[in-house]
């Protein structure tokens, strides 16, 4: 067991506890509510810990089963499949929630996939994978989702609204690292990659306990 | 859509009447929650059966919070902080 590879089990163990809790959040206040935003929200964020879930438990199989097998190796494959659908889901339902809040007043969740289809309709180079076209979609709806969360904070200036950009921004970070470091190979940039994506959970973590402290 | 949060809008206008007051009569409601006595009246039934409320007949009706009413106004409020957050009006 690297302790890399300890630090990001423990990354994902811990940020998929705080994404639950802004999901419980979000599932509370659906409920007394109904307003659907919430819905796509609680249904972003559960499927974003499902994600992180998923990948721990991943990571776990592939360090509890050392020397590796083959069946081990396809089962870490398919988790790790199923993880970067469950992130790519939950950002499109946060970037839908986001798009029926704003009802096509600034940007319309399509204009976000045309430049994706042009990445897509271009030679794109061998050692471009299916993680990497998933991490390529996830940054576009990511771009789309901070650049409404941003709009948010410059319209209320609130410290709840900040966190969630900062939240969706460090996201994003995240996410252009995490390609940066597919492409050329650089595994430490993984590991900065999934800090930041920890980092961007926490001001999350700090945002819901601002929002559920007594006043 | 709209119309269950503006009820949403109306129970916690109601509640927050009451808990500001320390416990209401019917016409303090009326003025402070903006509503017709019809409706105000509707909505205090319901908000009796919901048990968030309750009535005592001392110097005639008053209304008071039950500690269900006190925590659902308490959630309300951080629940629309939280979805202040995210740019939702409720």
């Amino acid at each position: 067991m690297t302790t890399a590879q300890l630090i990001i089990l423990v990354y994902d163990l811990i940020g998929s506890l705080i994404v639950f809790i802004i999901s419980y959040f979000s599932l509370k206040a659906l409920k007394m509510t109904r307003i659907k935003i919430f819905l796509f929200i609680f249904l972003g964020f559960s499927l974003m810990g499902t994600g992180l879930i998923t990948h721990a438990i991943g990571t776990l199989i592939i360090l509890i089963s050392y020397p590796t097998r083959l069946v081990v190796n396809i089962l870490h494959f398919w988790l790790n499949r199923i993880s970067l659908i469950s992130e790519i889901a939950s950002y499109l339902l946060i970037a839908i929630g986001y798009s029926l809040q704003f009802k096509g007043k600034i940007l319309s969740i399509s204009l976000i996939f045309p430049p994706f289809k042009r990445v897509r309709k271009a030679a794109l180079p061998q050692f471009i994978t299916e993680q990497l076209i998933g991490s390529f979609i996830s940054t576009f709806l990511l771009i789309y989702i901070t650049f409404h969360s941003f709009i948010v904070y410059k319209v209320n200036k609130k410290r709840p609204s900040f966190l969630i950009f900062t939240g969706f921004l460090l996201m994003l970070v995240s996410q252009v690292l995490g390609i940066l470091s597919l492409m050329i190979r650089f595994s430490s940039g993984i590991l900065l990659s999934k800090s930041i994506y920890f980092l961007a959970l926490i001001s999350f973590l700090a945002m819901t306990a601002e929002v559920t402290r007594a006043k | 859509m709209k119309s269950r949060r503006s009820k949403l809008r109306i129970i916690v206008d109601i509640l927050q009447v009451i808990k500001e007051e320390g416990g209401a009569k019917i016409t303090q409601i009326l003025y402070g929650a903006n509503l017709s006595y019809d409706r105000l009246i509707k909505y205090i039934d319901e908000l009796k059966t919901l048990q968030l409320i309750r009535e005592k007949k001392v110097n005639g009706n008053k209304y008071y919070l039950t500690d269900k009413g006190v925590k659902f106004l308490e959630e309300f409020k951080k629940i629309k902080r939280f979805a202040e957050a995210f740019g939702i009006k409720i």
